[in-house]
């Protein structure tokens, strides 16, 4: 799907599938985000979470910052509850099982593992400075 | 028309005592709201977990569900898959709840049991005795119940907290590699944990490892919390269909039971229409209640206004993920079972007495998403962590037992939004020496698994009332305090009404629940069928 072209939850659809597995969702999958968000209804009452989701939607770093950062200040905010809706989505798609589904690896992919998890750290303290500093920096 | 009984909802113990009031040669009216699914259990082909994953363009709906009711979000609680949310449908509704306290009542088809891990624990003689119920009475009814839902189970070191005294069992399911490896570990040294009052081991299951009846033998394709095509784990709906072939049974679906009077010859039992809200008044020589601890309350509460508020029992329990070392890099077998494969029983002090539970899962088919938004990063890094370590991840559950405390009760309250006028209301706290003795024996438990090389890597704690072990609202007693049952499952203050759930157990042990209700049932039935219709 090129998101360029699209808008709304289908753009949405598209910039969320990227930051999670690295691929396009297939139109049907788009579709079906868009339904999730119609069906469980998540609007963005807070100006706090209005502002950072407009700001994870303009390219994958800035929402990996905004989606780390709420990992940890406020893990049940609406922001990730639609990133978790499209990660259901895609999990829930024969497309992309690979992705969900364990395969055997070697031990010394732990070691690879263990780096990725520092570079995830030092998201999550770039991420929670981010969202803490809203209202003080960037309001 | 007078009924000779009128039995009260078809879960775990309402369709054991029809049962056996129906093989005691007695009529059985069974009353029930009966709500079923009527959306997804079509949906589910009869294949393996990783087959409907690789290939089925449809798994969408029931895996997320078609209004999006499988993606959870907020603290975890007991959730349930789409093919089963019909369990709970319309329980928002017609029976109202107020408290900070998690309730799972059931109007469906089967009740509550439709959704049952399928453990059967035999309590032991000192748990019995504790809760008020006769070793002596139960321990027969356990093998009948077992004889004929099928039991597969084999004597261990977890027998004497879980299986003592059962004799009729088929092959005990197969663990997975996972926690085969994780039992072997135990089996090599089983005296290092046994010194600290720990045993590991099988509890019995209601899962068919050899056909019985109709019902085929599990065929391990991991779907047990998605269908059962095979009917291999047993659930009370199975026994309602076969009573239906009875002349002696009648089913009457789509009512609530509001309460009842009761006169010098019958009980008048009032209930409601779920479709027109309309009232009716069914009339029995004996009304038996098998709604469940709380529905039991409710109905009481109802009609016996002079009834104060009742003690309320559930088990408190926390879930900790732990990591087999082991196991690290070595994906799930496909042909694997996704219920409760192994136990621990921790023994306090030796007496038989507070025994926790721990039931011991590997993870797959309840999907990935679930776990990875409870792990604190972002989404992709979760993703790829999870991925890495949920082959390897042994959630274990610690079950505590729950004993009467003021703090624990519930009472009937007025309600102008409730079609039936009222709620129930639930105020329930633990005692602080009920917690610290909770903590101690958690570490005890997480001490053990890290021994076998299975750490724990977080300890969560679950709201009250998460197990849906709910007890005790209607106590065993002497004499007819009001709001209280004889041991013959009597309601005091009444000649006709029997109450055969688990109202009437005076302290909660930590092991399952269910069936030793069922088997409660079964002792209740048997007795009304021995005194004949007439008393």
């Amino acid at each position: 799907m090129e998101s360029a072209r699209l808008a709304g939850p289908e753009r949405e659809a598209c910039v969320l599938a990227r930051y999670l597995i690295g691929e396009d969702p297939r139109p049907e999958e788009a579709g079906r985000y868009a339904l999730a968000l119609k069906t469980v209804a998540l609007p963005l009452e807070r100006e706090r979470d209005r502002r950072l989701w407009a700001l994870a939607m303009r390219s994958t770093t800035a929402l990996g910052l905004v989606d780390a950062g709420l990992a940890l200040a406020d893990p049940y905010s609406p922001v990730r509850q639609r990133v978790c809706l499209m990660l259901a989505v895609l999990e829930a798609s024969p497309a992309h099982t690979r992705h969900f589904l364990s395969a055997a690896y070697p031990r010394a992919a732990l070691l690879g593992l263990g780096l990725r998890m520092a570079g995830a750290a030092l998201r999550s303290a770039g991420g929670l400075a981010l969202v803490r500093s809203w209202g003080i920096l960037w309001r | 028309m007078i009924h000779d009984h009128i039995v009260v909802g078809s879960g775990i113990t309402g369709a054991e005592v029809a049962h056996t009031l129906v093989a005691g040669g007695a009529r059985v009216l069974m009353v029930d709201a009966g709500l079923r699914d009527t959306t997804y259990a079509a949906l589910v082909p009869e294949q393996d977990f990783l087959s409907i994953r690789a290939g089925d363009e449809q798994q969408h709906r029931y895996l997320l569900g078609d209004r999006f009711e499988g993606v959870p979000w907020g603290e975890a609680a007991h959730t349930l898959t789409p093919p089963r949310q019909h369990l709970v449908l319309g329980t928002e509704q017609w029976l109202r709840f107020q408290g900070a306290f998690f309730r799972m009542e059931s109007l469906a088809f089967g009740g509550l049991g439709a959704g049952w891990g399928a453990g059967c624990a035999v309590y032991t003689p000192a748990e019995l005795e504790a809760a008020g119920l006769d070793p002596a009475v139960i321990g027969p009814a356990y093998e009948t119940v077992g004889r004929r839902i099928g039991l597969a189970a084999e004597p261990d070191d977890a027998s004497p907290y879980c299986a003592r005294g059962l004799a009729t069992l088929q092959p005990p399911l197969r663990m997975d590699g996972s926690t085969a490896a994780l039992y072997a570990a135990y089996r090599r040294s089983p005296d290092a944990l046994r010194a600290r009052g720990l045993v590991m081991g099988r509890m019995p299951m209601s899962v068919l490892t050899r056909p019985l009846g109709g019902r085929g033998a599990d065929p391990y394709t991991d779907m047990e919390f998605w269908a059962d095509h095979a009917q291999a784990v047993y659930r009370p709906w199975m026994t309602v269909e076969s009573l239906l072939n009875d002349e002696r049974f009648e089913y009457l679906p789509g009512r609530l039971v509001l309460r009842f009077e009761e006169a010098a010859d019958h009980v008048a039992v009032h209930v409601r229409r779920l479709d027109t809200h309309q009232d009716e008044v069914l009339l029995a020589r004996r009304l038996v209640l098998g709604t469940g601890a709380l529905g039991s309350a409710r109905i009481v509460l109802r009609s016996q206004p002079e009834v104060p508020e009742r003690p309320l029992l559930t088990n408190a329990y926390c879930i900790a993920p732990c990591l087999h070392l082991r196991r690290l890099g070595r994906p799930l077998e496909r042909e694997r079972t996704s219920l409760g494969q192994l136990e621990m029983f921790l023994d306090p002090r030796g007496d038989g007495l507070d025994v926790r539970m721990v039931s011991l899962y590997t993870y797959r088919s309840l999907l990935l998403f679930k776990l990875v938004k409870e792990v604190p990063l972002a989404f992709p890094d979760a993703l790829r962590l999870m991925h890495a370590l949920v082959p390897a991840i042994v959630l274990a559950t610690i079950n505590h037992p729950d004993h009467a405390a003021p703090g624990k009760r519930v009472w009937r309250v007025p309600d102008a939004g409730s079609p039936t006028g009222d709620a129930l209301r639930v105020d329930y706290s633990r005692t602080p020496e009920e917690e610290r003795e909770d903590e101690r024996c958690e570490r005890r438990i997480l001490g053990a698994l890290r021994s076998l090389g299975c750490p724990a890597l977080k300890r969560q704690r679950m709201p009250a009332g998460a197990t849906v072990h709910y007890a005790g609202t209607l106590p065993f007693a002497t004499g007819e305090a009001p709001g209280t049952l004889a041991r013959n499952g009597r309601l005091a203050g009444t000649r006709r009404v029997y109450v055969a759930d688990g109202s009437g157990l005076r302290t909660l042990p930590g092991n399952g629940l269910t069936f030793t209700l069922m088997a409660w049932a079964h002792v209740v039935a048997r007795g009304l069928v021995e005194r004949g219709a007439d008393t």
